[in-house]
This record gives structure tokens, C-alpha cells and sequence, in this order.
């Protein structure tokens, strides 16, 4: 096992020991073919997510923004998340696919989408070890 | 489907049917897209915003095409294309897209100024120009 091989076992070793986050990480990749996708309407519009696993570790960072009403009874708040991933999950080209976009799931089946406003990787001997995503939260 | 929204797709439409050398990048909200508010690079993006009406047309719209290159000469050559276009006419039929099939609505159409005017708009990492139209819908009669 090559040294860079061996941080990336230690790291997935380190989110394992960390365990599950208090919501579920999702790659959603929504794709729209056929029709007239330009203006929303298009033949066809696939949704398909993947679960990476590992399962990546977050943070919330800063304060939270008060949103809009969500439904009359309630309301989100927007924040920005700082995402770790093992490249074992996920690679770096996934996440700069324009179409793919991050979803937290809770236990209840709610969803958050986030928007990836960076995507930062740490590299060892050519060969990436970690990898950073800071995500905006669209609150919906 | 609202008048509102048939201008909106037909003007879109219309730009993505007749300008096959670069990509139309339409701006919109989506919470199931939630990259389709970004503006790209290397296309010609269109975005929609203020919406008035009255009694003598059924509305106007304004409209900004921001062409945006990482390069200035191509940025000329979008510019022109999209001007070429505009200047043709200065109208496109008014078409309702609900349904998967375009179809006309009878006596509508989409009117524009023919004076179109592209500014440019500082940035240190492409070329971008801007323009503002009215897209307004009037009767054929």
C-alpha cells in the first residue's frame, strides 16, 4: 500500500469512527433531455441520487440566515456547510459536474439541497487524500 | 399557461432556435436546479426581471442578454450574432410550450426594441457585455 493509500484508509477509518451525521449526504445529479430544456420543459427530467460511502463528516459554518416561510408553519434558515469527503466516495470531477447538487436528508425524509460553491482537494504524492466542499444551503 | 410565461419561453426559444454557434444560458430560479440562477461563462445569458401592465398590451418585460466570454474577440462575435438576430424582424410569435408541442396563440406576438444597446461590465476574470430590452406582448390585430 502506497503512502497516499494508506492516509486515505485512515481517514475513511476516522469517518467511520465519527459515525453517522445527524442527516444523510446525498449527490443528486438531475439531467433534463428531450423537449425544450432551455425554458424548463424538457421531455424528460431524471433525478438520481448517490449515497457516497463513506459517509462524508460536515459542519455548519457561521449564523444562520432567517429565510422565507417555507410552508405557513414553518421556516428555514440558510447556512453554508463545510463537507469532507473520502475520495473513496466521491472524486473531485463529480462534484464539479454542473449538474450534480448536495442533499441532506433527516430521519423524517426532509431534504436541504445545497448549492457547491467550492470544491477543495488535498493532495499527497499526486493522488488525493481528502476532499473539502463548502455547499450553500438553498433552503428548500 | 400564462401570457407571462409563453413570453418568456417563446423569447427564450426564439434566441435558442437561431443561435446555434454559442449556448443560450437561461437564468431562473429551479429548487430542483439550484445552479440554474449562475450565469456561465462562455454563453449568452438571459434573464428576466421587471413585469408591467396596462390596458394597451397585455405586458412588458424587461429582459438583459449578458454575453460573457473569456475571450473579448469572441465576446464581438456573440455580441453581433445576437444583435444580427434581434434586429430581424424585432418580433417572434407568441407560443405556448405547456403541452410539449409548441402552439401558437392566436393573435399574440412578442415586440422589442431594435435599439439594443450592449455595455460592458468590469470583471477581472472574463469579458462580459450587457443589454437591457423590452419584450412587450401586443395583438396581430
Amino acid at each position: 500500500m502506497n503512502k497516499a493509500a494508506y492516509i486515505i484508509k485512515r481517514v475513511d477509518n476516522a469517518f467511520k469512527r465519527i459515525g453517522g451525521m445527524s442527516k444523510t449526504v446525498l449527490l443528486r445529479t438531475v439531467t433534463m433531455t428531450g423537449g425544450f430544456p432551455s425554458i424548463g420543459r424538457p421531455g424528460t427530467r431524471t433525478s438520481t441520487d448517490k449515497t457516497p460511502n463513506p459517509q462524508p463528516v460536515y459542519r455548519q459554518l457561521g449564523n444562520h440566515i432567517a429565510m422565507e416561510l417555507s410552508t405557513a408553519g414553518k421556516q428555514y434558515s440558510a447556512n453554508d456547510y463545510r463537507i469532507i469527503f473520502s475520495p473513496n466516495a466521491v472524486k473531485v470531477t463529480d462534484l464539479e459536474d454542473t449538474n450534480v447538487c448536495i442533499i441532506l436528508r433527516d430521519a423524517l425524509g426532509a431534504e436541504e439541497i445545497l448549492r457547491i460553491i467550492n470544491v477543495n482537494s488535498q493532495s499527497f504524492q499526486g493522488q488525493d487524500v481528502v476532499i473539502e466542499v463548502i455547499a450553500r444551503s438553498t433552503a428548500l | 399557461m400564462s401570457t407571462l410565461r409563453n413570453s418568456r419561453d417563446s423569447f427564450v426559444q426564439f434566441l435558442v432556435d437561431n443561435i446555434t454557434d454559442y449556448e443560450i444560458h437561461h437564468l431562473h430560479y429551479d429548487a430542483a436546479d439550484p445552479n440554474s440562477n449562475i450565469p456561465q461563462v462562455n454563453a449568452i445569458n438571459v434573464a428576466f426581471h421587471n413585469v408591467d401592465t396596462s390596458s394597451h398590451a397585455p405586458s412588458t418585460r424587461l429582459v438583459t442578454i449578458d454575453v460573457i466570454s473569456d475571450s473579448e474577440y469572441t465576446a464581438d462575435d456573440m455580441v453581433e450574432k445576437v444583435a444580427h438576430l434581434l434586429y430581424q424582424g424585432a418580433q417572434t410569435p407568441l407560443l405556448d410550450y405547456s403541452s410539449g408541442t409548441p402552439v401558437s396563440v392566436s393573435n399574440l406576438r412578442i415586440n422589442w426594441d431594435t435599439e439594443i444597446k450592449f455595455r460592458t461590465v468590469h470583471s477581472d476574470n472574463y469579458f462580459h457585455l450587457s443589454a437591457l430590452l423590452h419584450l412587450t406582448v401586443v395583438s396581430t390585430y
